[in-house]
């Protein structure tokens, strides 16, 4: 059997990555199946670089076009949101200027960037019409420009002071950390701090304590994050900012949102079943952009929020949103948000081709592989090849991956879990391939041709191409680029589901990677082939 | 042997061809002969292609049944996905047509537009920027087909889909059983009518040439 006749494709896309791209594996025994040697990657905790392969093998005569990949638990993918302002920023000061009531109290504490604002900046007062940045701006390039605040509290601090005995300080005024009770049970990571380290005690908008406590002080001014994770009992939770979503109504996948007018205002309501994969709203909502699309289009933005609804400015709703048509998209996205085309994915296949339905293959029966691969690139909510018209063919999604060929683009999905679902308990992100092209051309005989057909998922936590550069510590450092492992130790299983069309050809786990403790001895690595 | 022996057998052997002549003329008309034609396969797991519509600068506008429009989708879209085919656009001075492919996807009829053109030896095939529910067209994009001529030949309504082996030929004549009433099938009788002859003009014709057992018919001939 001849292996990979576009072998060297494939080697020279994955030199060209890096390495970023995980290669084949060697064709597993003949079983409709995914798993080893797929895995996750690194085996540290909080780690960025965490690609994620999904190795698959189906049996000749068995067609696939369906791919839900449930990671591990302590893996997250790209969900914030962000909303942009209109501001004019100050040369070398604190302050910026903005219309009445664009800023607020609540965007105290979340990041803000764009213009002469410097890395690391959030938002530190908010007057009626003025306010001010943690970080002087810039000598130059300032003026008015559009700013994008990240609704969140996480934030780098950049000047801060820790004790052994945990307590986390920053100076008080212009520079203040502007902690608040919110804070608590945030993530402390960066200087002296260990694993698991949080916020355990809100002091004042100057200090907090932090436990575990560092084993050295900090070297002040350091550089500390907060709120990469969210901690609940002391185990990592899904956090409860906002997501950055695009919900959709559809036949297959039913209701996601409606729509009423209340009170002379649209209000958007989620199912039960798109607040079970998102998250319940909240008050941080506010001022968030909504794009609602029926037959008509609706921009408007949220005035308040409960669990379940978003009021609008809008005075009314969309015209044609059904239980089966409309999708509404929540938020912007946030400055470390993948850009629209960034490659994040690969798709790669070995299968036996139809020689009548692709030029150049040989016949069926020589059982000969034919290898392909195909980059995928990122789209944000609001930026989906999809439409209202015929909705997205999954309830409810943080991004969009779309691959293209020669004419022709397919799409995957990657899906919140917050309660779990049907092929993994407990909150996950899945990666769902609804509509595999491989199918379309491979030799479909039961016995002859007899070679399997191997399909690869690779994902590529941060692109090669970012559209602006992105300082350091700017953004919402709880927001991995596509995919990042939170803290969590120990084994770490995730699942997948085949289908061809409703029906469930296999589901099982995927490779298990036990996550180990941050070391100065470097782990095997152990958790892919990558 | 009597001369009248041949004579018999004959006539016995004439009534029984004539009985199942008889039956094979009754059967035939028993069961209808029509031709049947097979559904387009999917085109894609999921993805039915039930018709095209062509619009043609210059000609009249036509359109492609099911089966013809699966063939023309196949004849290029496959080698789409799995080559890496550089972006070609026709001649300028080609005519475009423009195909309006109606596809059913989740239950859904969801028109898909492919543009065409082509010089004598190459098939040009194009989409704009649209969305079909199970892929979608991000930009306007061209390419020369790799089979240029299957293309054109589906384009023309000359191309049958490719089917899954073992492939069943597309048209095929069948005889379709007879209806049944709630008095039942006419069939079996007249088989078993048809047995009864060919076994009684067996019988007679063993009887014939038994010796000594002549028929009375016979006995009284001059």
């Amino acid at each position: 059997m001849r292996r990979l006749r576009f072998g060297s494709v494939i080697a020279a896309v994955a030199i060209a990555t890096a390495g970023a791209i995980p290669l084949f594996a060697a064709p597993a025994g003949a079983a409709n199946a995914c798993g080893a040697p797929g895995g996750e990657f690194p085996m540290t905790p909080s780690a960025q670089s965490s690609g994620l392969k999904v190795d698959c093998t189906t049996n000749a005569g068995t067609t696939v076009d369906f791919l839900a990949a449930a990671d591990a638990p302590d893996a997250y993918w790209h969900r914030g949101t962000a909303r942009t302002v209109a501001i004019t920023t100050t040369a070398s000061s604190q302050t910026i200027t903005y219309a009445s009531g664009d800023i607020g109290a609540a965007d105290i504490g979340r990041p803000i960037s764009g213009g002469c604002i410097k890395a690391t900046a959030f938002v530190e007062t908010a007057g009626l019409t003025s306010g001010t940045v943690s970080t002087l701006q810039g000598a130059t390039g300032c003026g008015a420009t559009t700013a994008t605040i990240e609704h969140t509290r996480s934030r780098v601090l950049a000047n801060a002071s820790c004790t052994t005995g945990g307590i986390l300080t920053t100076p008080a005024g212009p520079s203040s950390g502007v902690f608040a009770a919110s804070d608590v049970n945030k993530s402390v990571t960066g200087g002296p701090f260990g694993a698991n380290a949080k916020i355990t005690v809100f002091t004042n908008a100057n200090q907090v304590t932090v436990a575990p406590a560092p084993t050295a002080a900090c070297t002040a001014p350091d550089t500390i994050t907060i709120g990469q994770a969210t901690y609940a009992a002391g185990v990592p939770v899904w956090s409860a900012d906002p997501m950055g979503v695009e919900m959709s109504n559809s036949a297959t996948n039913g209701q996601a949102f409606s729509c009423a007018v209340v009170a002379a205002h649209a209000v958007f309501t989620q199912t039960a079943a798109a607040v079970n994969m998102g998250q319940n709203f909240n008050g941080n909502y506010a001022k968030l952009q909504v794009i609602a699309t029926g037959t008509t289009t609706v921009t408007t933005a949220v005035t308040s929020a409960t669990a379940t609804a978003l009021t609008t400015a809008a005075a009314a709703c969309p015209t044609g949103i059904t239980a089966a048509v409309g999708t509404l998209i929540i938020g912007q996205p946030g400055l470390n948000a993948p850009q629209t085309g960034n490659t994040t994915a690969t798709l790669s296949a070995e299968l036996n081709l139809s020689p009548t339905l692709v030029a150049t293959q040989d016949d069926c029966n020589k059982n000969t592989f034919e290898g392909f691969e195909i980059a995928g690139t990122w789209n944000n909510p609001g930026f989906y090849f999809g439409g209202a018209l015929i909705g997205n063919p999954v309830l409810v999604s943080t991004g969009q991956i779309a691959f293209p060929t020669s004419v022709v683009s397919f799409g995957a999905y990657i899906r919140p879990q917050r309660t779990g679902s049907a092929i993994q308990a407990g909150a996950h992100f899945e990666y769902v391939f609804p509509q595999l092209p491989t199918g379309i051309a491979v030799c479909l005989t039961g016995g002859n041709p007899s070679n399997a057909t191997q399909l690869a998922f690779g994902i590529i936590p941060t692109p090669l191409s970012v559209g602006t550069g992105v300082p350091t510590g700017s953004g919402n450092p709880a927001d991995p680029v596509v995919r990042a492992l939170g803290p969590q130790l120990g084994a770490q299983t995730g699942h997948y589901s085949l289908k061809h069309a409703t029906v469930s050809v296999a589901t099982g786990p995927l490779p298990t990677c036990t996550i180990v403790a941050a070391t100065t001895t470097p782990p095997p690595i152990t958790c892919t082939d990558g | 042997m009597t001369p009248c022996c041949p004579r018999a057998v004959t006539f016995v052997a004439t009534c029984a061809l004539a009985g199942l002549t008889l039956l094979g003329a009754s059967i035939g008309t028993a069961g209808a002969s029509t031709t049947t034609t097979l559904p387009p396969p999917e085109l894609l797991s999921g993805v039915t292609v039930t018709g095209a519509a062509i619009q043609t600068p210059g000609a009249p506008d036509r359109s492609l049944d099911a089966n013809q429009a699966t063939a023309f989708m196949q004849s290029w879209l496959p080698d789409s996905v799995f080559q890496k085919i550089p972006q070609s656009r026709p001649p300028k001075s080609l005519p475009v047509a423009r195909l309006v492919v109606s596809t059913k996807y989740q239950g859904r009829d969801i028109p898909m537009t492919v543009y065409y053109a082509s010089d004598p030896t190459t098939a040009w095939v194009g989409m704009p920027p649209q969305n079909f529910g199970w892929a979608f067209v991000q930009s306007e994009r061209w390419i020369a087909a790799p089979q240029s001529k299957r293309v054109m030949a589906a384009f023309l309504g000359k191309l049958q889909p490719v089917r899954p082996p073992p492939a069943p030929p597309t048209t095929t004549t069948t005889t379709l059983p007879p209806k049944h009433s709630s008095s039942g099938s006419a069939a079996p009788w007249l088989l078993l009518g048809g047995a009864a002859v060919v076994a009684a003009g067996g019988v007679a014709a063993w009887r014939l040439r038994a010796p000594g057992r002549r028929p009375k018919v016979e006995a009284e001939s001059p």
